[in-house]
């Protein structure tokens, strides 16, 4: 606690204080842009870190990193377009209580259940850096394999019901994650001689093509564009106070999701991204009426954002003591540690408390600051779900282009992602999932790597999965998610075959969504 | 509620339905050549797992799970035949509204990288606009232009010109 206590005197400066805010509204802005998520935002301030002292230095680019967070969140509600794949699963439910003409409810509830989701994950951090990062340091690449199985396995179930689409989105993500040379043996892979491939294909214009293009693209296709004024006229007075039982429903959500969050955020490579999916996927596991979720269940905004805000403070568990990045975000953060003259890891804390506990109370801050300038901007943000499409489509197609080209200032990366927004389009037009391509190119060299060197420590045995006391206990968890996905359908049929004989439970009557 | 209007593969008729087999079919033929590329690379060497040891091992399961979809989407097709309608022409006219965008976007690529980013934006967004709003063109032209125009000199600002050189 004294700790602490001093690195919030060191942060208190106004000198620091403004730092930190340039940090946290470039990250929100910059979240905000499809395709321009918080490694975006980083690199566009490095510059300007690179001229600090390191503390304000490393707390401006941190807050870069989580207010793109919820930067992304907002267009994922308001416009269907996730700003950033950490962002995915907050559009599930976000954009369709958007959609009744609840987003300044859902805009509310964003900001609320990410400061409490950011904020209990710093809490957490402190308790828990030094038990945390043992454990972490502890899994090997056995270990990390089970748990993107784990994490693929938990997100089979968010994908609706035809499982097959899903699970082809999936190896879709990870085979274009297999483009390029491979790092181990140094041999071309699928990359047809072109040089451009070699490097690999970048995630961004692949998100920004599949979220972006493709959405508009969908749009179009549905005839967004051709509805007249009357259908945004027809969305009711905007409200700002979620209701008493929206507030108590998202209580636990939140909760759980904070958990969820920063527990798979310290793990290094599990990320935002899955932290938020999962959480998602189990809050909807959870629920006493699952059929609610995707049509704008209050849970299933509030468990993705506590999660992938609670994520980022779990990720900065490994960077701070062990200095293993636990996302592509914080090794950005990691170099950007390394050229202000600093070594992320054991040595830190107890050479650098003041700077170690400096930048955790200046994510305190940051997560203050943002739930004002979130709850202050909501009427204005929320009048972006009243602008008609047909002035949106033409800005997001400027907005994506850019970005594309900022990433890497590169003709190339332009090209990959209009050829994702139509691939993108016609994933959407056959029901496939764009998200799930997204998140298994993430997953996808880990998951590689961890199964190589696997079998290289077990001279090819399968059997090193199950002879690790924490790889087993994942198989188990794997195959009884498996298990349950299986039985659920079967025991929902049958509860239903049941309820049409006898009175409607809770569970079949009809689901009344508010006007508000 | 609004299914019938948003979704469009409920909107389209039968003979349309039997269409959609196209795109399992599309996928499983990227999944059957991945595998086969894989393939060609190795796959364990030196007693390890070499450069195609993942990919081998997922273009079998994308090619299973692919040529599982594309059958369950024939005999859906199958199934569907007798019930529904026709495509509607609503469905038809966005299908060429999307082509449209999709021409103009195009053009968009081509314009900014050979006349810049600024005249690419701005004529992108004059087309968008005249072929997506049908009244009140001038007006809605003001309203929108502005704002990919202040976000273009914006990022250029912050990245020290790298989308604009004077």
């Amino acid at each position: 606690m004294s700790n602490l206590l001093h690195g919030f005197s060191d942060v208190l400066t106004w000198a620091n204080l403004g730092y930190l805010a340039i940090g946290v509204m470039v990250g929100m802005m910059i979240g905000l842009i499809p395709g321009l998520g918080s490694i975006a935002g980083m690199v566009l301030l490095f510059p300007l870190a690179f001229t600090l002292d390191p503390l304000p230095a490393i707390a401006m680019l941190a807050a870069v990193y989580y207010g793109a967070m919820y930067g992304g969140s907002v267009s994922a509600i308001l416009i269907n377009m996730p700003g950033h794949d950490n962002a995915v699963a907050s559009s599930f439910d976000g954009y369709p209580m958007a959609a009744r003409g609840r987003a300044g409810q859902a805009l509310v509830i964003h900001a609320v259940t990410s400061f409490l989701g950011g904020t209990l994950g710093l809490v957490l951090l402190c308790l828990l850096a030094p038990i945390g990062s043992r454990l972490a340091g502890s899994l090997g690449p056995p270990e990390f394999f089970m748990l993107v199985i784990l994490a693929l396995a938990l997100m089979t179930g968010i994908v609706g019901d035809d499982k097959i689409k899903g699970l082809l989105s999936a190896l879709f993500g990870f085979a274009i994650a297999t483009v390029g040379i491979d790092l181990v043996t140094g041999q071309s892979r699928f990359t047809f001689g072109n040089p451009l491939l070699l490097g690999g294909i970048d995630m961004v214009p692949v998100t920004v093509g599949l979220f972006a293009i493709g959405e508009v693209l969908y749009s179009i296709y549905t005839g967004q564009h051709r509805k007249g004024p009357e259908a945004a006229a027809a969305l009711p007075k905007l409200t700002f106070r979620p209701s008493r039982e929206e507030v108590e429903s998202s209580r636990f959500a939140t909760l759980r999701g904070t958990l969820i969050g920063f527990a798979l955020g310290a793990m290094p490579g599990a990320g935002a991204t899955v932290a938020s999916l999962s959480a998602y996927s189990i809050e909807k596991s959870v629920s006493k009426r699952p059929e609610r979720f995707g049509k704008g269940a209050v849970e299933g905004l509030a468990a993705p954002e506590a999660a992938h805000n609670a994520a980022t403070s779990g990720a900065m568990m490994p960077l701070l003591s062990l200095g293993i990045p636990g996302s592509a975000a914080t090794a950005v953060l990691l170099s950007a540690f390394l050229v202000v003259g600093l070594q992320p890891g054991p040595l830190l804390m107890r050479e650098n408390p003041e700077f170690a506990w400096g930048v955790i109370a200046s994510m305190y801050l940051g997560n203050v600051v943002l739930l004002i300038i979130c709850i202050a901007g909501i009427p204005l943000l929320a009048r972006v779900v009243r602008v008609h499409f047909k002035y949106i489509g033409p800005i997001v197609v400027v907005i994506a282009t850019v970005g594309a080209y900022l990433s890497h200032t590169s003709v190339a990366d332009v090209l990959i992602m209009y050829v994702f927004g139509v691939i993108g389009f016609f994933m959407r037009v056959n029901g496939y999932s764009p998200a799930l391509t997204v998140i298994a190119m993430v997953l996808g060299p880990l998951a590689e790597s961890a199964i190589r060197q696997s079998l290289l420590i077990s001279s090819g045995s399968l059997l090193i999965f199950v002879e690790r006391p924490f790889s087993l206990i994942v198989v188990i968890v794997v195959l009884a998610i498996l298990v349950l996905q299986l039985i659920m359908p079967a025991l929902r049929r049958r509860r239903h075959r049941t309820s049409d004989d006898g009175p409607a439970g809770p569970a079949e009557q009809p689901i009344v969504m508010s006007a508000n | 509620m609004a299914a019938p209007e948003t979704d469009p593969v409920r909107r389209i008729g039968p003979s349309r339905r039997r269409l959609r087999a196209i795109f399992p079919g599309v996928v499983l033929a990227v999944a059957v050549t991945y595998t086969l590329l894989s393939t060609t690379l190795v796959f364990w060497a030196d007693d390890q797992p070499g450069a195609g040891f993942f990919p081998l091992i997922l273009g079998v399961l994308f090619s299973a799970f692919a040529l599982a979809g594309l059958v369950k989407e024939l005999l859906r097709a199958r199934s569907d035949q007798s019930a529904g309608q026709e495509a509607s022409g609503t469905a038809r006219v966005h299908a060429r509204d999307c082509a449209v965008l999709a021409a103009l976007a195009l053009g968009y690529i081509v314009l900014f990288f050979t006349a810049g980013v600024l005249i690419a934006t701005i004529l992108f967004c004059v087309a968008a606009v005249m072929f997506l709003v049908s009244e009140r063109r001038i007006r809605s032209i003001l309203i929108v232009l502005p704002i990919p125009i202040v976000i273009v000199f914006g990022l250029n600002a912050l990245t020290n010109g790298a989308l604009i050189s004077f």
